[in-house]
C-alpha cells in the first residue's frame, strides 16, 4: 500500500514548506544587528535607521533616572574605547549597574543618541579575591540612579 | 571537611570509570561476575556523589566561607531554606545537582533491573557510568565546589537575591529532574542499539521512565515561566530566553517521543525515529545544561562565560557521533513491522504530529542559536527576539492543537468515513460554534479566534471520548457512567491520562492566548491620595514607606484596589535591597484571579514633599488558567504513572 505513505509524504513536505516559509519571512522581518559599541561607531552613519542591538559595559555614574517620573532614564555604554550615550523609557532591569554588562535594543539617532525600547542587563562580574565586603554595607548608594533609603 | 568532599569527588570518579570498564567487559566477554561488579560500582558511585553532595551542603549550612562556592551563595543571614538551595545557585552545584540526580537516578534503575534485562543492563551501567563520570570530571578540572579561598571572608555575598523565591528554589531541581531523567532512556536505547536486543523490550524498561522525566520536565519549565512572572517584573512569563528555550526544546522532542512510541508498541513502526527521538531529548538536555552554563549565548539567567564550554561541546559532539553511528550501523535490523496505510488513521495522525513538534522544536532552535550561526556564516552577529518566536511558533503550536483534537478520533490503520463522521460531528460543531462566537464578540484577531476555537475542539473530543467509552463500558459491565469512566480509566491508564493532560495543555493555550493578545498596560506617576485607572480597576495611591528586614532594605508602596465605589483589596509593590549585591530587586505585587491578575510594579520614588511615587500596572488576562493547565497536566501525568496491580512490568500496553 504504497497510497497512505505517498499521501503523508505530500502532507508532510507540506508542512515543511510552511515551515519554510514562516521562518524565512519571521527573519526578514524581525531580525536585528547585533554589535559592540566599537563596531557601531566605525561602522558609521549608514546603520541609522535599522533595528540594532548593541552590546557594552555600562559607565559608572553615567545612569540618570528622571525624577518627576522614574521611568526616563539615559546612560552611557562602552567598549574598545568608544561610547554611546543611549536613552530608555520604561521599566529598566534590576541589574542594570554601574559596570553591568549591558546589551541595549532600539535605533540610533541622527544626533548619535540610542533610543532604546529593550534593555538586557548582566550584573558585573560577583566575585572578586579583593572584595571588600564591608564597603557595600557603608556606601548607601546604589547605582541604579536610585539611592538606597 | 572540604578535603572530604574532595576525595569523595575524586573516588566517585574513579569508581564510575572503573564501573564503566567492568560494564563493557562483562558484557562482551559474558562474565556475569564482572557485570555484578559493574552493579555495585553504580550503587558505590551513587554513595559516593551523595556523600560529596552532603559534604557541600553541610558546608552551606555551617557557613564556611572560607569556601569560595560558599562564600559566593550564601551569607549568615540568609533564611535556612535558602541556604540549602544556594547548592544550585551557582554554576559548582548545579553540576553537582547534576551529578547527585542522576546518581539517583541510575541506582533506582540499578535496583529495579537487577534480575530483569540481562542483555541490557551492563550497557546500561556504562552509559550512565559515563555520564556520572563526565559530570564529576568537570567538578573536579573546571568548576570545583570546593575551592577554596586564600582567606576566610567574615561573611558571604549571598545568593543572586532573584534566585531568594520559592519558585526559583524548586525550578532547577525539578527541571534537573526532568533533564537527567532522560538520561535513563537513552541508556537504555544506546544498551539495545549495542547489544542488538532490539525488540521492544528495552521500550517497556523505559516508559515509565519517560514520563517521568517529562512529568518533571513539564513542572520545572512551569516552575520556571512562575518564577519570570513573580520575580522579573516585566508582566509576562516567557520571553523567549535562550535557557527557557533550551528547557523548552527537549520538552518538544519529549513529548514527540512519548506519542510515537506507541506506533512501535502497537505496530512495530517508526522504530529508527523513536531511537533518533530518544537520542536527540538527551543531547537536547546536554545541549540545555551546556547553553545555561557556557554563556554562548547572552542570557539573562546565563552563568558567567567560562571554559566549561568546550567540556559541553565535545560531550555533546562525542554522544552525538557515537549514537547515531550506532543506529546507522543497527540500521537493517530496525526496519518497521508494518506500513502506513492510509493518511487518515491515528497512524498517520501521530506522524504529523511528530513532524510538527520536532519542526517547532527545530525553529526553537534555530533562532536561539541564530546569532551563533549568522556570526560563522558571514560574520555578522544578527538576533531574532520574541517576535520571531512568535509569528514562527504561533502557527505551528495552533496546528499541533488541532492535532491534538483529531488524534484521538482517527482510528488506527484506516478510518472509514461514516465512522469520522460519527466521530468528528460534536468537536466540530464546538469548534464551529466557539469560532463564530469569537469573530461576534470581536475577540481579539484570527490567530485568537482560531485558538479559543481549537481549544474548545480539543475539549470536546476529549468529554466526547470519555462519554462514549464510559457509556459502552456502563452497557457491558452494568455499571454507573461515573463508575464506568473511572474504570475505564484505570484500565487504560496511560490513554485517559493522556486525554486529561491534553486539558491541561488546552487550559495552557486559553491562558497563554488571554495573555498574550489582551494584555493591557499603564504607566502613572502618583502623590499620596491620587489614583489611576486600569481596566476596570481604580487604584489609588496611599503612601510610601521604607524599613528593615532581615538586613534587607524595603521600600514599600501600598494602593487600594478600588472595583466600582467599594475597596476591594491592597496591593504593595516593594523594591529590596539586599545587603552587599550590587542591584535592588523588584518585588511585584500581583492580584490573581480568575479572569485576570492586576500586575504592579514599584518603577521609581521620591521621597521629598510628602513622597511621589512611579508604577507600571499591568492586567493579564486569564494568566491563573496557565497555572491550573499546569495541574491539570500534573494530574493526567500522574494518573498514567500509577501501577497496574494485575500487570507486570512487560504487560500489554492498552491505548
Amino acid at each position: 500500500m504504497g497510497l497512505g505513505r505517498n499521501q503523508v509524504l505530500v502532507v508532510a513536505t507540506l508542512l515543511l514548506g510552511a515551515l519554510g516559509y514562516l521562518m524565512y519571512t519571521g527573519m526578514q522581518d524581525t531580525m536585528v544587528f547585533y554589535y559592540t559599541v566599537s563596531e557601531i561607531m566605525d561602522a558609521g552613519p549608514e546603520l541609522s535607521e535599522t533595528q540594532l542591538r548593541i552590546a557594552g559595559k555600562v559607565v559608572p555614574g553615567t545612569i540618570e533616572v528622571s525624577n518627576t517620573d522614574h521611568l526616563d532614564r539615559t546612560f552611557v555604554i562602552h567598549e574598545g574605547g568608544k561610547e554611546i550615550p543611549v536613552e530608555y523609557r520604561g521599566i529598566a532591569p534590576d541589574t542594570l549597574v554601574d559596570d553591568a554588562d549591558a546589551v541595549v535594543e532600539g535605533e540610533l539617532g541622527a544626533d548619535g543618541v540610542f533610543r532604546a525600547t529593550f534593555v538586557m542587563a548582566k550584573c558585573p562580574s560577583k566575585y572578586e579575591a579583593e572584595t571588600d565586603y564591608s564597603k557595600y554595607r557603608e556606601a548607601g548608594v546604589v547605582a541604579t540612579g536610585q539611592t538606597r533609603p | 571537611m572540604v578535603l572530604l568532599g574532595q576525595t569523595l569527588l575524586v573516588a566517585a570518579f574513579t569508581a564510575s570509570i572503573y564501573g564503566v570498564a567492568a560494564a563493557m567487559l562483562g558484557a562482551r566477554r559474558q562474565q556475569a561476575g564482572l557485570v555484578a561488579s559493574a552493579r555495585n560500582a553504580v550503587y558505590v558511585t551513587g554513595a559516593l556523589v551523595f556523600g560529596a553532595t552532603g559534604t557541600l551542603i553541610y558546608l552551606l549550612l555551617t557557613d564556611r566561607f572560607d569556601v569560595q562556592y560558599v562564600a559566593q551563595n550564601s551569607r549568615l543571614e540568609q533564611p535556612l531554606p535558602y541556604k540549602i538551595s544556594a547548592l544550585w545557585g551557582g554554576m559548582a552545584g548545579s553540576l553537582m545537582l547534576w551529578a547527585v540526580v542522576l546518581a539517583g537516578y541510575m541506582v533506582v534503575a540499578a535496583w529495579i533491573n537487577r534480575d530483569r534485562h540481562p542483555e541490557l543492563m551492563p550497557w546500561v551501567h556504562a552509559v550512565c557510568l559515563s555520564t556520572v563520570a563526565f559530570f564529576v570530571s568537570l567538578m573536579i578540572f573546571s568548576a570545583n565546589p570546593f575551592q577554596v579561598l586564600p582567606f576566610t571572608p567574615l561573611d558571604g555575598q549571598g545568593m543572586n537575591p532573584l534566585l531568594q523565591n520559592p519558585a526559583m528554589a524548586s525550578h532547577p531541581p525539578t527541571l534537573y529532574l526532568g533533564y537527567v531523567g532522560f538520561t535513563i532512556p537513552f541508556a537504555f536505547a544506546l544498551a539495545a542499539l549495542i547489544s542488538g536486543k532490539l525488540d521492544t523490550s528495552w521500550l517497556h524498561a523505559i516508559r515509565r521512565w519517560t514520563i517521568v522525566a517529562w512529568f518533571f520536565l513539564s513542572v520545572g519549565i512551569t516552575l520556571g515561566a512562575q518564577w519570570a512572572y513573580v520575580e522579573l517584573g516585566w508582566g509576562g512569563y516567557w520571553g523567549w530566553d535562550p535557557v527557557e528555550n533550551a528547557s523548552f526544546m527537549p520538552w518538544l522532542v519529549a513529548t514527540a517521543y512519548l506519542h510515537s512510541v506507541m506506533m512501535e508498541e502497537k505496530k512495530g513502526m517508526l522504530r529508527v525515529w523513536n531511537m533518533l527521538m530518544i537520542i536527540a531529548t538527551f543531547g537536547l538536555c546536554i545541549f540545555g545544561t551546556f547553553l545555561t552554563r557556557s554563556g554562548i549565548v547572552s542570557s539573562v539567567h546565563a552563568f558567567a562565560t567560562s571554559n566549561l564550554g568546550a567540556f559541553f561541546a565535545a560531550y555533546l559532539a562525542v554522544v552525538l557521533a557515537l549514537s547515531l553511528g550506532l543506529v546507522a550501523w543497527r540500521l537493517p535490523q530496525l526496519r518497521s513491522a508494518s506500513r502506513l496505510e492510509s493518511v487518515l488513521s491515528r497512524e498517520s495522525s501521530f506522524l504529523f504530529n511528530n513532524l510538527v513538534l520536532v519542526v517547532a522544536c527545530f525553529a526553537v532552535l534555530w533562532g536561539t542559536m541564530f546569532p551563533v550561526i549568522s556570526e560563522a556564516v558571514n560574520g555578522v552577529k544578527i538576533t531574532v527576539g520574541p517576535p520571531f518566536f512568535n509569528r514562527v511558533n504561533i502557527p505551528i503550536f495552533l496546528a499541533l492543537l488541532a492535532l491534538t483534537g483529531i488524534g484521538p478520533l482517527i482510528a488506527w490503520r484506516r478510518a472509514s468515513l461514516p465512522s469520522l463522521r460519527r466521530a468528528f460531528v460534536w468537536p466540530t460543531g464546538t469548534f464551529l460554534a466557539t469560532l463564530i462566537a469569537c469573530v461576534v464578540l470581536d475577540l481579539g484577531g484570527p490567530y485568537t479566534w482560531i485558538s479559543l476555537a481549537l481549544s474548545a475542539f480539543v475539549t470536546a473530543t476529549v468529554i466526547q471520548e470519555f462519554w462514549r467509552g464510559g457509556r459502552a463500558r456502563a452497557a457491558s459491565s452494568g455499571e454507573g457512567l461515573a463508575l464506568a469512566m473511572l474504570n475505564l480509566t484505570r484500565r487504560n491508564k496511560r490513554r485517559y491520562g493522556g486525554y486529561v493532560i491534553h486539558v491541561g495543555i488546552v487550559l495552557m493555550a486559553v491562558g497563554i492566548t488571554g495573555s498574550g493578545v489582551f494584555q493591557t498596560d499603564v504607566e502613572a506617576t502618583l502623590r499620596p491620595g491620587e489614583t489611576v485607572d486600569v481596566a476596570g480597576y481604580r487604584l489609588q495611591f496611599e503612601e510610601l514607606d521604607i524599613f528593615a528586614v532581615d538586613g534587607v532594605d524595603v521600600v514599600s508602596a501600598s494602593l487600594v484596589a478600588f472595583d466600582g465605589p467599594r475597596a476591594r483589596f491592597r496591593m504593595v509593590p516593594q523594591r529590596h535591597f539586599h545587603p552587599r549585591q550590587d542591584n535592588p530587586t523588584t518585588e511585584v505585587a500581583i492580584w490573581s484571579g480568575m479572569r485576570h491578575d492586576l500586575y504592579v510594579v514599584l518603577a521609581g520614588w521620591n521621597n521629598d514633599e510628602g513622597g511621589m511615587a512611579t508604577f507600571k500596572l499591568y492586567l493579564n488576562p486569564l494568566v491563573k488558567w496557565i497555572w491550573i493547565g499546569g495541574f491539570v497536566l500534573m494530574f493526567g501525568t500522574l494518573i498514567c504513572l500509577v501501577p497496574d496491580r494485575s500487570l507486570s512490568d512487560s504487560g500489554t500496553a492498552n491505548y
